[in-house]
């Protein structure tokens, strides 16, 4: 079971590998290693937060706030920072600020019995709400060169970010491979009730998903920030759906209990790889959301039509 | 249930207490924006002092009345509405009158001509507002022209209306001084590649096809492509990338707002290209401006969103005062900041 799992995995490739192909045949700049960085780069946020995702889709669940929750991450994180806060202490009042988000949304759904996606859809406009009365739509600048480097350095020309990302993969996929908690969190999202019954507590896993989620929600806004020597009043906005998408592509089910965290590095770099392919094949920008719209459903497509193949041997 | 109130206390405490923490430096960037405003003034009228001396003053004239204005902003979260509304105090301060603002966090048509409506009820004596989209706004301008009420339009008009006047420089013609800056910056020879906001604005449509018509005689001007980056930051850096990759012979950028122009800044900045590609954006950010200071941006389009503001103010003023306004549409123009009047524009304009 376990072997048929990491094949899947490995031929999920092949649409992201086709698209790859043909944009290098096509424009053979693609493959430059200063593309393959930028495109690096840019997985690497989105990476983030989708692993966040991942586990709230695993478990059952949605968050339609972690959008706000970077912009609120960021704005907090850079509020402190033109305050003259140190470095450290800035980002940790921006992650705690997303983490109080998370408890909320947690709150809200497993204690509240709230459906998360109302719930979280509140929060979303609350979080937006906070980081606009605070910013009053500007944004926060300048930030301090010892900030910045966290998302403009680079290790052997490689920007940080990838590496943050690779590691919080890691870690993630662990997590959800190796540990009970990944063993849980994998019932209760197959079906809660049945995971209650048999001593799994529920609601501790779902809380600390929703928290994780924000976290790392928050952890992207931060980056993204020092990334853009700014904290954005609208930073993040729209990247639920960006995230939603690129997890549900990386084959993780939205009905939970099953699903990857390599499945996601699929979705995600398919994701941000449509939209580099776009301006390099000279897409023209009207045509691209069709296009993007269409490689998505073809990259879904061709796995559901593979696994049924599967199913009726 | 003992749980669900605790609950809804408990998120509600902390929302709180996300506020009341930052409340102290949230003051910090109004306070200076009070002061920039202020700065802008040839009138020692002093905003910070607030409501009464405002009230005072009204007292102190002759025909005792105070009017009470709206204010209806499309969008009460974003900087250049932020300075329209600055304007608007600054004029509501000079010409002793009150008003009120009201609007949304989301550019959103409907949303505003119920609050068109809402001033209408209250019967404000007078109204200023933007035509988000003319066909919309204007039969909410037409009934409170109908109910007695001067409606006067900032930054996009609706000329088939019944609005007492329009304040603003057409989208377009903005777009083509940018045009013709940049045929200035590049002697006339560019490949041009455009970062515009979302598929489909039109105020971007408008400023877009005024840098085309612009450019339109020059043999040397020529635009690559055209990408969106939704107002995202993040996204119009990705862009730019993407861009200066797929058109290597690309040696211009025109942001055609407020992010675009950053964006592609911060790029030139980190892969070393500073100056060697022409950019000219539009709004004046503080981080264009430094931009424009190192060098890295060109120059950028601003319009005059506090002139707009106090002017429309001015206008409904006189209005109310029975005065005849013989001239109802009012070019505010714009201002082409570069590295020579990055410093000097703002006083400039007054």
């Amino acid at each position: 079971m376990k072997k048929k799992l990491n094949v899947n995995s490995l031929i999920k490739v092949g649409p992201l590998a086709l698209l790859c192909i043909v944009t290098g045949i096509i424009n053979p700049v693609f493959f430059s290693s200063s593309n393959l960085i930028d495109l690096a780069r840019s997985i690497s946020f989105l990476l983030i937060v989708s692993v966040g995702v991942t586990y709230v889709l695993l478990g059952a669940s949605l968050d339609m706030s972690i959008g706000s929750v970077m912009g609120l991450g960021g704005a907090i994180c850079g509020l402190c920072l033109v305050n003259d806060w140190p470095v450290w202490l800035s980002i940790i009042m921006g992650l705690l600020a997303a983490a109080v988000v998370g408890i909320v949304n947690a709150v809200l759904i497993v204690n509240c019995q709230i459906p998360a996606l109302i719930a979280t859809l509140g929060t979303m406009y609350v979080a937006r709400g906070i980081v606009n009365v605070l910013t009053k739509g500007e944004p926060y600048y300048p930030l301090p060169d010892g900030f910045k480097a966290i998302g403009q350095g680079t290790l052997w020309s490689i920007p940080y970010s990838v590496f943050i990302a690779l590691f919080i993969v890691i870690i993630g996929h662990f997590v959800i491979k190796k540990t009970p908690y990944g063993r849980s969190l994998m019932a209760v999202g197959g079906n809660r009730e049945a995971s209650r019954v048999s001593g799994i507590n529920v609601k501790k896993i779902l809380f600390s998903s929703h928290v994780l989620v924000s976290l790392l929600a928050g952890f992207v806004g931060i980056i993204m920030a020092a990334r853009l020597s700014s904290a954005q009043p609208n930073a993040g906005e729209g990247w639920e759906m960006t995230a939603v998408a690129a997890v549900i592509i990386g084959g993780t089910s939205m009905y939970g209990g099953y699903g990857s965290v390599i499945g996601t590095i699929l979705g995600c770099a398919l994701m941000e790889t449509i939209s580099n392919a776009m301006v390099l094949l000279h897409v023209s920008v009207y045509w691209q959301k069709i296009t993007i719209g269409v490689i998505m459903v073809a990259a879904v497509g061709m796995d559901t039509f593979r696994l049924k193949k599967i199913a009726a041997r | 249930m003992m749980k669900k109130t605790l609950a809804i206390l408990l998120s509600m405490c902390m929302s709180a207490a996300l506020l009341c923490g930052c409340g102290d430096k949230v003051q910090e960037p109004a306070a200076s924006n009070g002061e920039e405003a202020s700065a802008n003034q040839e009138t020692p009228a002093e905003p910070e002092e607030g409501e009464i001396e405002t009230e005072q003053e009204e007292t102190s004239k002759g025909d005792g009345e105070s009017y009470n204005f709206t204010f209806v902003s499309p969008l009460v979260s974003h900087e250049y509405w932020i300075a329209v509304e600055n304007g608007i105090q600054s004029g509501a301060d000079e010409q002793g009158v009150n008003v009120n603002v009201l609007g949304d966090t989301k550019v959103d048509v409907d949303v505003m001509v119920k609050y068109i409506d809402t001033a209408i009820a209250a019967q404000a004596d007078g109204i200023v507002t933007m035509a988000l989209s003319p066909a919309a706004i204007g039969p909410a301008i037409d009934r409170a022209t109908a109910a007695g009420i001067p409606v006067v339009l900032v930054d996009t008009d609706a000329p088939d209306s019944t609005r007492a006047a329009y304040v603003g420089t057409s989208n377009y013609d903005a777009g083509f001084e940018a045009g013709t800056a940049m045929i200035e910056a590049t002697g006339g020879n560019a490949k041009i590649g455009i970062i515009r906001g979302t598929v489909g604005q039109e105020t971007d449509n408008d400023r877009i096809k005024g840098f085309e018509d612009a450019i339109a005689n020059e043999a040397g001007m020529e635009i690559l492509t055209v990408e969106a980056c939704n107002s995202d930051m993040l996204t119009g850096t990705q862009k730019a990338q993407d861009m200066l990759k797929a058109y290597p012979e690309m040696n211009a950028i025109f942001g055609s707002e407020g992010t675009g122009a950053v964006a592609a800044g911060k790029v030139l900045e980190e892969q070393g290209l500073s100056g060697a590609i022409t950019v000219i954006g539009f709004d004046d950010t503080a981080e264009c401006l430094d931009y424009i200071r190192s060098g890295v941006v060109w120059g950028t389009i601003v319009q005059k969103p506090d002139f707009m503001g106090r002017k429309a103010i001015e206008i409904l003023t006189r209005i109310n005062n029975g005065e005849e306004i013989e001239e109802t549409v009012i070019d505010s123009g714009v201002t082409l900041v570069t590295k020579d009047n990055v410093e000097t524009y703002k006083e400039d304009a007054e």
